[in-house]
């Protein structure tokens, strides 16, 4: 530790990075724009101007830039070195007043309709200066804004030109649309033309811009003031990744999804799924009672006084079911440990389904086997931007875990930053990093079907079948053990015979060989266990090679597959098995479309052996519309729940907001809660008594079926107010009018549903600060009312949080004893884990095309926009959603169906007794022999993948839903 | 592509043809012809040209180089006049790191100034023999003329000279048969003033925004993709032949005794006076020689009212001041900078208030936009002198224009654009603030 003197006192500090980054971090208000964590310092705003003194006979001092100005040169360290600075100082105060008055000048006093306002940086930042009186008095330039498309919209003559969009948008997410035109006081930061946005990262800009030029449209739509937001801290629900976000709810509806700072997870940034995807929340057309279809005596009742008598008969029934043990169950990927668990308790867990198909499931178990048993862990996102080689195989990671994708960029650019660091230049000299690095990058390597929004940072991308993208990987783990147990003679040998033939290959070992941190990444997208096996075998070999810092990452396609996984009980194959045997007549679905999942044909013979199917879900599915009764349940915004990403880490999301409180006759509850009151009519208890209600107790009773999550217990610590007696506010201080948020329902103020055991207030009483845990609603401090205000929660700028790592890793240990519930011990794992680390040889034959069985081979493909079922019904991300589509490899589509075949004509898929009609597209990276078929996308169902399907020519689509 | 005519174009600055020159009084421009038509290769040779980088590069290292530039305190002629054999020494050498580039700054575009483009059309082989030198020391693997986008006709001549010396093995692998390779690329900018300035001139070459870079890193560390890079400006690498044939003594003696310079200078005056024009004079003559014994004073019904030192970025000074040496020394005991040494008068008919308007204009239009002060000041600046040019002005605005001045100067904003903008601005406020408040008895009383 060494020491700095600011005006007059005297600091601890580490004398890393920059003197702003030091400043802020010891709680000292400097006001900036153009710096900002993630993206480093260039020094254009010149706002945060302090006085440099050489030693204590230098009263005049220098003025400089702190984030331009090594913390060094501040320091105090021995005799010589005297420094110090003054952030008070006259001539510093007064430039960044003028600096301030300068940056005012141009732009518009529309604060009061500007949805910027109350959390603007710009404002926080002018308040900070001082400056109010303005003397300019000239006219302000005048700009016309674009149309970026639905996410993000555009006001430019509020721009301040410090360049962080542009910074951002190209530097960090590797955005080529967005640019800076012009010069000198006529810059213009936008598109060459009006339209959409390219970047899936696109989102960030309205936090990563300091004022309204770039600004939330999803929330401009419903806008409110931030000080009138109530807060939830979620986990987001559009990917495995688990993205940390600040929710933000007024008068019963979801108003907008804020990033939530962590430094493992997401940092600074979401992805515009994670974003602009929540607008199922505020359908009009979700259930919000009991919903039951007539014609059947399980809904008579309904005729009978509401709810209660429904929910008193069907108690009744679903009893008599379960004790004749003509019950299923099925559950969700997508919904909580504890929604999951309850249903479980419910029905029992012979009778429960984690309601993944057998396929998947068995696939999950392996990556949920790997985090406990793979040589190698998982690498958080933080990781993964760190390291210095990446290997991709078969996802398309932009639109299957984009957070992760932006990582891997990171990780390319984390070259540029080793060889400034050479150099003698620091990480936080943003541009002089580029200069200097101009563009070299990590090796990233991407085996996949085809082209990914990663090729342009790729070394090299090799377009592979999945079939052979299994051979590929296989291959690539036998020649790292052959190269590795040879001596380097021989295995520059045996490598430079593999340059022509397999080049892929052979550049991929050169680059792990060469790497410390290196990171092999697959998943789910591909559908297949051998390529999981496979690159688990990859991940084997790199540490037998000694790269024990190398990390393995296997992505789940939903936000709590793993979770669903870890539990165990049967697939959902199985458990419809039962259902179109006849063995059951209750069927109870917990937030899961088997519509997705199942053929129509299969559904309807299911269906037609039940007596009832009801159906729990927040959302009206094409499959709830089949129920016969629809509980009418929470959406993450409105209940806790726990999930588990791909990493194993047990995270809590916390409900934003009670749905009942502004609406009184809605029904929407947390499905375990649905269940604890039809277990309570069973036993003839009250409501509610023998389930705990809080969201510790909750879990705690999960981990008493399930030990393995057992790790996660005692979560609700991080979320906590350090005050005794107090809980965390949901709302800044500054929210008013608690006691009138009613006032249209009821005059009584029947105050804010307040849960007993949570560690969160509902409302703005409470504690604000930023001690606790690591969970905080919000970022709000006094004076920062932007999200810049995550400075003040951070141990350094940019750095972990005070309290510590969002969530759990649930193997963070890795113990060895532990074993997943129904996990066939190491069965699947057996192949490819044994000794030597590959099994048998691979066939150099496999790499050729092979034309295996009939027809084509069907390439799963994924959206970030649409592919996800919940987004996807969000009405405002649906805009950015295409539909679905059949990908051909050009010159084969010409072959197979003649020259005149152009894009958009329709095609007709057909496997058994099942066809699709699609527009189709073109590929030039698709190999031949393969369509590819975006799943999910449109409702397009995911048994389609990885199917071999006939293709022919069809007229015209026979109807709109592409099914004849 | 219509092959280039040199010939019979009428010589752009006459003047520094027509007075004697010898090689020992004028190094760098005795070679020039009387008719102000180029210096071919055959005709350079014939003037002993290319003889002095023949024999350095095949008997002298790199460092003897570089030391004896430094002796002979040659500084940079391109307005900051730093020492180029420091800059040199300075240069990042050494394991992992890139062999260095060299880069002539001929982005010439400092208001009032045409020395290097005088020296680009007529004298082209003594700027790639000074290259080549300056990239022999520095190590250099390739050399980059980076030329003002309106120098067409310079851009023609150096093109063809180019041509020529790697014709005759002056360029490219083992010059003249030693051991060093070295070869010279012309890039033309699109024309910015801030592309003089030398990081916005590298970000500009790479093809990126003409932004400037922060320093350090300095050029000399990581400039051009990267790679330490030299950056001279045309006048200093034509000076580099000269100290190298006559050595460091010599040089030194071609300067006025204790200006504290080396070497002779362009020089020139422009404005109402009798002969504008450059001339290549002894470095640290007083400013009267140069107005009076070679502009021949001012023009008849004209009085001289004050005058810039180097271009418009310089501040102004007074008739009395013009026994002043042109010197670094000599323009800092008035606290400004010597600039380019190439003078503008300002006669009695000129208003400053418009003056300052057209230079402010000037900078604010030139500002590339990076850093708010420049951006947002100058243009605020300009309004200003806008509104009490026309008669618009108020009463505070003066006092707006100098807070606005002191919140300009060096380390406030980005390079070195603003500060020197508000040179001129700055030393007018002070010397003929009267002018600017005698605009104000025009301006229209404020509404109540």
């Amino acid at each position: 530790m060494a020491s700095i003197h600011i005006d007059g006192k005297t600091y601890e500090v580490d004398g890393a990075g920059n003197l702003l980054e030091a400043c802020l971090s010891l709680g000292l208000d400097i006001p900036y724009f153009c710096w900002h964590p993630a993206l480093g310092s260039v020094g254009s705003c010149r706002q945060c101007a302090v006085k440099l003194h050489k030693d204590e006979s230098d009263k005049r001092g220098m003025l400089v830039m702190a984030c331009m100005t090594d913390a060094k040169a501040a320091l105090r360290h021995g005799p010589e070195h005297k420094a110090w600075i003054s952030i008070e100082d006259e001539d510093a105060t007064a430039f960044r007043k003028q600096v301030a008055e300068w940056l005012m000048a141009n732009h518009p006093h529309d604060c009061p309709v500007c949805s910027e306002g109350g959390q603007c940086q710009l404002q926080d930042m002018i308040m900070m200066t001082g400056h109010g009186q303005r003397a300019y008095r000239f006219g302000k330039r005048y700009y016309t804004s674009q149309n970026l498309g639905p996410f993000v919209a555009h006001e430019m003559n509020r721009c301040i030109g410090c360049y962080r969009c542009v910074r951002y948008y190209q530097d960090y997410a590797g955005g080529t649309d967005l640019g800076v035109f012009g010069s000198r006081d006529r810059l213009f930061f936008g598109r060459e033309t009006d339209g959409v946005l390219e970047s899936e990262f696109a989102g960030n800009l309205t936090e990563i811009c300091p004022t309204g030029v770039f600004t939330d449209k999803a929330y401009e739509g419903q806008f409110t003031r931030k000080w009138d937001l109530r807060y939830g801290p979620g986990i987001c629900q559009g990917c495995a990744v688990g993205c940390a976000i600040s929710a933000g709810e007024r008068y019963g509806t979801l108003r907008r999804v804020e990033n939530r700072y962590n430094s493992t997870i997401n940092g600074y940034f979401l992805c515009d799924r994670g974003r602009f995807g929540t607008g199922y929340v505020n359908r009009k057309d979700r259930p919000r009672k009991i919903y039951a279809a007539h014609g059947s005596e399980w809904h008579s009742l309904q005729e009978r006084n509401g709810s209660e008598a429904v929910l008193a008969d069907l108690s009744t029934k679903l009893a008599e079911k379960i004790a004749a043990e003509r019950v299923i169950a099925i559950g969700s990927p997508r919904a909580s440990l504890e929604n999951n668990h309850a249903l479980e308790r419910l029905v029992g867990e012979e009778h429960f389904s984690s309601g993944v198909p057998e396929e998947e499931l068995k696939r999950l178990r392996f990556m949920a086997r790997m985090l406990q048993v793979a040589p190698l862990p998982s690498p958080t996102i933080e990781e993964v931007e760190q390291s210095d080689a990446v290997i991709i195989f078969g996802e398309d990671l932009t639109q299957t875990a984009a957070r992760m994708a932006l990582a891997v960029r990171q990780a390319a650019r984390q070259r540029e930053v080793a060889l400034a660091q050479e150099r003698g230049v620091a990480a936080w000299q943003a541009r002089a990093v580029s200069g200097i690095g101009q563009g070299a990058k990590n090796p990233v390597m991407i085996a996949s079907p085809a082209a990914t929004r990663l090729d342009d940072v790729a070394l090299h991308t090799a377009h592979v079948s999945p079939s052979n993208l299994v051979a590929l990987a296989q291959r690539l783990a036998q020649v790292l053990v052959a190269v590795g147990s040879s001596k380097s003679d021989a295995a520059e040998a045996v490598l430079s015979d593999l340059e022509e033939d397999e080049p892929w290959v052979a550049c991929a070992v050169r680059v792990l060989l060469k790497a410390e941190r290196p990171v092999l990444i697959s998943g789910e997208a591909m559908m297949s266990l051998p390529l999981l096996e496979a690159v688990a075998a990859c991940a084997a070999a790199l540490h037998q090679q000694g790269k024990q810092q190398g990390r393995l990452a296997l992505l789940p396609r939903e936000a709590n597959g793993m979770g669903v996984a870890m539990m165990g009980r049967m697939s959902l194959d199985a458990a419809w098995k039962r259902v179109q045997r006849g063995e059951v007549d209750a069927l109870l679905v917990l937030e899961n479309d088997l519509t997705r999942a199942f053929s129509p044909v299969q559904l309807k013979q299911g269906l037609a052996q039940l007596e009832v199917c009801i159906v729990a879900d927040h959302q009206f599915t094409s499959f709830a519309q089949q129920a016969d009764l629809v509980l009418p349940t929470a959406s993450f915004a409105e209940e806790d729940g726990s999930y588990v990403n791909y990493e194993g880490r047990v995270q809590r999301s916390y409900a934003v907001f009670d749905p009942t409180a502004m609406a009184g006759e809605d029904e929407i509850r947390p499905f375990y809660k649905w269940a604890a009151d039809i277990r309570a009519r069973q036993a003839d208890m009250p409501q509610g008594c023998d389930t705990a209600c809080d969201e510790e107790a909750l879990y705690n009773e999960l981990v008493v079926d399930h030990p393995i999550f057992a790790a996660g217990r005692g979560l609700s610590k991080q979320c906590y107010a350090p005050v005794a007696g107090e809980r965390l506010a949901r709302q800044s201080p500054r929210a008013s009018g608690r006691t009138a948020e009613r006032a249209n329902l009821s005059v009584w103020d029947k105050g804010y549903h307040q849960k007993s055991g949570s560690g969160l207030s509902a409302t703005m009483e409470g504690y604000s600060g930023t001690e606790g845990g690591a969970v905080h609603p919000f970022a709000w401090q006094p004076g920062w009312n932007s999200p810049q205000a995550w400075i003040a929660y951070q141990t350094t700028p940019g750095g972990p949080l005070k309290g510590g790592e969002l969530g759990v890793r649930l193997f963070a240990k890795r113990p060895k004893n532990v074993l997943l519930c129904g996990c066939d011990e190491d069965e699947l794992l057996k192949d490819s884990l044994s000794e030597g680390g590959v099994a048998g040889s691979v066939d150099h034959a496999a790499f050729a095309d092979k034309d295996e069985g009939e027809g084509l081979e069907v390439v799963p493909l994924y959206h970030l926009f649409g592919s996800e079922e919940l987004s996807a019904r969000s009405p405002l991300f649906a805009q950015r959603c295409e539909s679905p589509y059949v990908l051909l490899n050009e010159q084969e589509a010409h072959e197979r169906f003649g020259d005149d075949l152009a894009e958009g004509a329709s095609l007709c898929l057909s496997c058994g007794t099942q066809s699709l009609i699609l527009p189709c597209r073109f590929s030039e990276t698709l190999g031949r022999g393969q369509v590819g078929l975006p799943v999910g996308l449109g409702g397009v169902p995911r048994f389609w993948g990885r199917q071999r399907v006939s293709l022919e020519r069809v007229a015209a689509p026979l109807c709109e839903e592409g099914r004849p | 592509m219509k092959p280039a005519v040199f010939s019979q174009r009428m010589p752009s600055f006459g003047r520094v043809n027509q007075v004697p020159r010898t090689a020992e009084t004028h190094p760098l421009t005795w070679r020039l012809r009387d008719d102000g038509q180029t210096v071919w290769l055959d005709e350079y040779r014939q003037k002993g040209g290319y003889r002095v980088a023949e024999t350095q590069l095949a008997h002298k290292t790199p460092e003897d180089i570089c030391r004896c530039v430094k002796e002979a305190g040659l500084k940079g002629r391109g307005g900051a006049g730093f020492l180029a054999g420091i800059k040199w020494s300075l240069t990042a050498r050494g394991e992992g790191i890139p062999a260095a580039y060299l880069v002539c700054n001929a982005d010439e575009m400092e208001p009032n100034t045409f020395k290097d483009r005088m020296l680009l059309e007529q004298l082209p082989h003594l700027l790639i023999e000074g290259m080549i030198l300056a990239g022999y020391a520095n190590q250099a693997v390739r050399g980059f003329i980076f030329l003002r986008g309106e120098y067409v006709h310079a851009a023609r001549v150096v093109e063809r000279a180019i041509g020529e010396a790697r014709e005759a093995g002056l360029l490219g692998a083992h010059i003249a048969g030693t051991d060093y390779s070295f070869d010279l690329q012309l890039h033309v900018g699109a024309g910015r003033y801030i592309c003089g300035e030398e990081t916005a001139l590298l970000n500009a070459l790479e093809g990126r925004r003409a932004n400037p870079r922060a320093k350090p890193p300095f050029p000399g560390q990581a400039g051009a993709w990267g790679r330490p890079t030299v950056v001279n400006n045309v006048e200093t690498l034509c000076n580099v032949p000269v100290v190298l044939e006559h050595g460091p003594e010599w040089y030194q003696a071609l300067a006025r005794p204790e200006s504290g310079e080396s070497g002779t200078k362009l020089m020139g005056f422009a404005g109402a006076v009798r002969r504008p024009g450059i001339w290549e004079v002894p470095f640290g003559i007083s400013a009267r020689e140069l107005f009076e014994d070679y502009a021949g004073g001012m023009r008849p019904g004209y009085r001289l009212k004050a005058w810039q030192p180097g271009g418009a970025s310089t501040g102004f000074l007074l008739p009395e001041d013009l026994d002043l040496p042109m010197s670094s020394a000599g323009m800092a005991r008035k606290g400004l900078r010597l600039g380019t040494a190439l003078a503008l008068a300002v006669d009695d008919r000129v208003s400053m208030v418009a003056l300052l308007h057209n230079i402010e204009s000037f900078f604010s239009r030139e500002s590339c936009g990076w850093c708010t002060p420049c951006r947002e000041g100058l243009a605020w600046a300009v309004k200003l002198l806008s509104a009490l040019k026309d008669g618009r002005g108020r009463a505070e605005d003066i006092q707006q224009l100098e807070k606005l001045v002191g919140h300009l100067q060096p380390g406030m904003s980005f390079c070195g654009l603003a500060p020197g903008a508000s040179e001129p601005l700055r030393s007018a406020l002070a010397l003929f603030r009267d002018e600017f408040e005698a605009t104000l008895a025009r301006s229209p009383p404020l509404p109540a």
